[in-house]
């Protein structure tokens, strides 16, 4: 286990304060699109932690001054453009494509200590995030929370 | 289309548990929904909410959750429809561009159904800023849905599934749970908490739900050649946690927790790994749980003992007031000791209402009265079976002789008693027969005494044990008191001295008793105004006995508004029966009957009249439930003796007048009835308890051994006049725990005024108004009916009437429903009302403005202001048609209508002489007010 993740602290009481962060992908590339902090709780992060080159899909990492992993948010493949197809009987399947562009959210705890995130994942290029041979998880980007400005394009 | 196409109205919060700050917050917009549509949005959302709150595992995480609803308003109904699956091409202006057929990847989905959901993101946050999830309900009833950053559904009856699963991927990180062949399956072990490769039990994600016995994997797929499951000897159980292959749109080497589960099949219930996610996820956002014990002792205080030997049995609530999201079990697990029972159960189960987490959880303790004097102690432990707590509750109890209560009757015996009720039976004779009813119908330990009072009162009888019926001393004397001379009618009408001497013989009468009573009252009747000082204001607030007072007669002749002043401040009322008709010849002792309902604390059970004719026998049902433990079934009639009465209990048994057990028959000249305890045949409780009786009447047979008094009555009912037709009223009293108050209030007595009903029931002193219903049947002043339906309020029904007619009005107020037991029961209780032409402004020097109304109406009908008259008031300078015209003007009111002659030539002979003067010197002051 990566030590950095030995840092992840189990809170037993909840962040009452949040940052929602937006994302942006397009073109091979990411970007921090705002950063709003609100006066909400942040809902937990339930399940064991995901670690590079184990698991796969993507998720959010925040990470304080010593890069130590504080929180982690499963992201539900944001990258991967599908969508799902709901039959009348109850049936789901899943259509996959290809998109120029997306965008999602993650809500993530207001900490004093947090000083970056990371987005983690198998590749920020819709094509290359195979349907047939996944490629192995990797930091795809890391922003700064220093700056308390909201990050706009 | 686009934003151009319609306008954000506002936001409501629909389910408010706490700040927004505090919960997990869901925001609802709508597209599609024009503003006449705005109504079937907000039942589209309601609709929403139901399954979704009805849906484990959100059904106990529901009160953590905030729903907003954002009412859009769109320029077209609907949604686009293009033609992708046939049919005619539908293009709407909708504010959110909702669409079906949406393309992707080249190829029209029909059913997939896309916002802009950009757009919706930014109404939403811009609307409820802290916002967790975002949700659009789109208005076409096209089945079809999408998820994303904002989930999308449409009407369809199943769509709000849609709604649901896309929400456990965008809120809960839920991973697909279908199969496929593996585009977009991740490879290593997915990071989602509900999807894995890894089928070792002891390593698993999910391994603390997996039993030993469960094999891993638990099953395999069979359909891929490159799977490595390896499928296991025996198939687990139904319903246990695993590893089955398939899952994240891969059929093979990728697992689930069980075969099915909302995140693989919309509508089935998620399985316990995506339920405890889901749990662990709105933890924080859950009021704390509180359990709060409001009652940590019960104490059975003073409770009577029973009629007939057989003991009152009462129940107490322990009480929680739990907060909570989940089920809560309250459960006996010692005791109770001492003698108390547990009349329902041993465990009461609780479950806060979605909407309000606050709720109370009540265990029912009961004892049965025994011997006066007598005490019991006992403990019972408690324990909630969710959290572990536990309380031991102390319990004591007492019995107490029954409540007794002494009754001072205030009669007036003044001149206008000699008239007419109105069924060509003079008023004191009316008032012998009520008053000769309450006497008989007391309970033996009461204490009776009499005040007689025209221009001063006296104090006839002092307060004196009724003894018991129909006989005993006390009910003797007051009997030869009201049925001789000393009630006979004449001179003036001093109702406050006749006040002042009951509440005097009351005092005496406490002071002297042996053993205080409990309840003392006075009862007033009087057919007029007070006309001889001390006034009803200053004597008022000198009681303490609680005061009814019964006004025989017409509203305009009774010191209405005096009476209800000094019987509402003293926690009673005034009747006033109106012109007593032929057809309602027992009203005055109808009246007296439910006034010694109040002072018994008695409940009106029902109250039907009918007519006996030649041989048939009336069969007339009533309710007595599980709470009541005595009962009087009263008949009134002008000729009891002639009416043979019987009752049938629930399973069929007669009881008549010698039956004895815990019944018995009391036969006197107005009034027969049966007094019991219940159940009347200890040796057959529940058939003679709760449940539908009858009561059994028809006209009696002769019977010469019943005595001489019998026979004459009889030889009556047999006469030509009457034709064997006998009237009658059945009252049905219960002595109850299940209690019965009606109120009527009235603020002013002028037409026009609102008269404020309230209904209370108690059972067992706990508010009911659920399973409860109330309503009042109301007789208008011009004899038409209404009936209006009281308002439930937390704790009482309500309603407000406008008096909108002038004179008398009648409330039949009721109650409905059932006991907790499910044994339906009803209660009743009859108040009047006035509103009169300067109701609020009579004072004793000045007739009142309704009788000058109707002088006015006289004399001019009369022509007695024609001719020479109005020549002498020209002369004077006054102009006498001009005068009665402004005069006319202010009798000119909503239901002052003319009256007939008759009754005009009532108004004016009812006016005193000491009123006439009054008249007369008025007329002659405004007259003299004009100069020569």
């Amino acid at each position: 286990m990566s030590s950095r993740y030995d840092s992840e602290e189990r809170q037993t009481s909840p962040s009452r304060n949040s940052i929602r962060l937006t994302f942006r992908v397009a073109d091979g590339e990411v970007a921090l699109v705002s950063k709003e902090r609100l006066r909400m709780i942040t809902p937990p992060s339930v399940g064991e932690r995901p670690e590079i080159g184990t698991n796969g899909g993507y998720w959010v990492e925040l990470r304080n001054g010593q890069d130590e992993v504080i929180f982690h948010r499963v992201l539900t493949a944001p990258l991967l453009h599908s969508v799902e197809l709901f039959a009348p009987d109850g049936t789901i399947e899943r259509a996959f494509g290809e998109s120029a562009e997306s965008r999602f959210e993650v809500l993530i705890p207001d900490r004093d200590d947090g000083r970056s995130i990371a987005l983690i994942g198998e590749s920020l290029t819709p094509s290359k995030s195979s349907r047939k041979k996944a490629a192995e998880t990797r930091e795809l980007a890391q922003f700064s929370l220093v700056d308390d400005e909201k990050e706009s394009e | 289309m686009g934003a151009s196409d319609g306008y954000v109205v506002g936001t409501t919060k629909v389910v408010d548990h706490g700040p927004n700050s505090d919960r997990w917050n869901l925001v609802i917009v709508g597209d599609g929904y024009r503003l006449s549509e705005l109504n079937q949005y907000h039942t589209d959302v309601q609709s929403f909410l139901t399954t979704f709150r009805t849906t484990a595992p959100f059904n106990e995480l529901f009160c953590g959750i905030n729903v907003h609803r954002v009412d859009v308003v769109s320029n077209e109904s609907g949604a686009d429809i293009p033609a992708c699956a046939g049919g005619t091409p539908v293009a709407v202006n909708s504010y959110f561009d909702a669409t079906f057929c949406s393309n992707f990847a080249g190829s029209p989905m029909e059913r997939l159904l896309t916002i802009d959901s950009g757009l919706a993101t930014t109404v939403a946050t811009t609307q409820v800023p802290e916002r967790h999830q975002v949700l659009c309900i789109v208005n076409s009833s096209k089945y079809g849905g999408a998820g994303g950053a904002v989930a999308t559904c449409s009407t369809h009856g199943s769509a709000a599934q849609i709604a649901i699963h896309e929400i456990g991927h965008s809120a809960f990180g839920l991973a697909d749970e279908y199969g496929g062949n593996g585009s977009g399956t991740p490879a290593g072990e997915p990071s989602e908490p509900n999807v894995t490769r890894n089928t070792n039990r002891n390593t698993n994600k999910w391994r603390t739900l997996i039993a030993p016995t469960t094999p891993m994997p638990s099953a395999c797929d069979g359909s891929c050649a490159s799977s490595t499951c390896v499928a296991p000897a025996s198939a687990p159980a139904a319903g246990a946690v695993g590893t089955y292959e398939g899952g994240i749109y891969a059929n093979c080497n990728t697992y689930r927790p069980l075969p099915d589960c909302y995140m693989r099949t919309l509508g089935t219930p998620f399985c316990p790994v995506c339920a405890g996610v889901i749990r662990q996820t709105l933890q924080p956002f859950l009021p704390t749980e509180t359990i709060n014990l409001l009652t940590p002792s019960i104490n059975f205080f003073n409770v009577p003992a029973g009629m007939g030997g057989i003991g009152v049995t009462t129940q107490r609530a322990i009480v929680w007031e739990v907060r909570t999201c989940r089920q809560l079990t309250f459960q006996i697990i010692n005791g109770p000791s001492g003698g108390f029972g547990v009349p329902a159960g041993t465990s009461v189960s609780v479950t806060a209402d979605p909407t309000v987490p606050l709720a109370k959880a009540r265990l029912w303790l009961s004892y049965t009265s025994t011997n006066p004097g007598d005490l019991a102690n006992g403990q019972v432990t408690v324990r909630c079976n969710q959290t572990g707590q536990t309380w031991l509750i102390n319990i004591s109890a007492n019995t107490i002789a029954r409540p007794r209560a002494a009754v001072a009757l205030v009669l007036d015996r003044s001149g206008s008693m000699n008239e007419d009720a109105g069924d060509a039976v003079s008023k004191v004779q009316k008032l012998r027969e009520a008053a000769n009813t309450f006497i008989s119908l007391m309970p033996p330990n009461d204490g009776i005494g009499i005040v007689r009072f025209n221009d001063t009162a006296q104090r006839l009888m002092e307060i004196q044990e009724a003894g018991v019926a129909p006989s005993g001393p006390g009910r003797t004397t007051a009997l030869n008191h009201i049925m001789g001379a000393d009630l006979n009618p004449g001179g003036n009408t001093s109702i406050g001295d006749g006040v002042v001497k009951g509440k005097q013989m009351l005092d005496d009468g406490q002071a002297s008793a042996a053993t205080p009573y409990d309840v003392t009252a006075e009862v007033v009747l009087t057919d007029g105004m007070w006309n001889q000082p001390p006034s009803l204001n200053d004597v008022g607030g000198s009681l303490t006995a609680t005061s009814y007072a019964v006004g025989l007669g017409l509203p305009s002749n009774i010191s209405v508004g005096a009476l209800t002043s000094l019987c509402q401040g003293n926690n009673g009322y005034l009747l006033v029966t109106g012109a007593i008709t032929p057809d309602q010849s027992m009203r005055l002792s109808k009246y007296f009957v439910q006034i010694l309902a109040g002072v018994t604390n008695a409940q009106i059970a029902a109250d039907p009249a009918g007519m006996l004719d030649g041989h048939a026998e009336h069969r007339i049902p009533f309710w007595i439930n599980e709470a009541d433990y005595g009962m009087d079934v009263i008949l009134l009639s002008p000729f009891p003796y002639g009416i043979e009465l019987r009752l049938e209990a629930p399973d069929g048994t007669i009881i008549d007048a010698g039956t004895g057990a815990n019944s018995r028959f009391v036969l006197s000249n107005y009034v027969s009835y049966y007094r019991c305890a219940l159940p009347v045949l200890p040796a057959n409780g529940d058939g003679s308890h709760a449940g539908l009786w009858h009561a059994l009447l028809r006209i009696g047979t002769p019977n010469p051994d019943r005595g001489w008094s019998w026979r004459e009555h009889y030889a009556q009912a047999q006469s030509t006049h009457l034709q064997r037709q006998l009237p009658y009223e059945l009252v049905v009293h219960s002595y109850s725990s299940l209690t019965f108050d009606g109120r009527l209030t009235q603020k002013s007595f002028e037409v026009g005024a609102t008269a404020k009903l309230t209904a209370i029931v108690h059972e067992y002193d706990v508010p009911r108004t659920r399973y409860v219903d109330s309503w009042a049947e109301v007789v208008r002043p011009d004899g038409s009916h209404d009936t209006i339906l009281l308002t439930p309020t937390a704790e009482h029904f309500e309603a407000d009437y406008s008096l909108l007619q002038n004179g008398l009005y009648r409330f039949r107020l009721r109650a409905r429903g059932q006991t907790t037991e499910g044994t339906p029961f009803e209660r009743e209780k009859t108040l009047t009302a006035v509103a009169v032409p300067g109701g609020d402004q009579w004072s004793p020097d000045e007739p009142k403005i309704d009788q000058l109304c109707e002088w006015l109406r006289c004399l001019r009908k009369s022509g007695a202001l024609d001719g020479p008259l109005a020549e002498r008031f020209k002369a004077m300078g006054i102009d006498l048609h001009t005068l009665l015209a402004c005069m006319a003007d202010r009798c000119r009111q909503p239901g002052l209508a003319p009256r007939e002659p008759q009754r005009q030539h009532d108004a004016i002979t009812s006016l005193s002489a000491g009123q006439m003067k009054s008249l007369v010197r008025w007329v002659a002051a405004e007259l003299d007010k004009r100069p020569d």
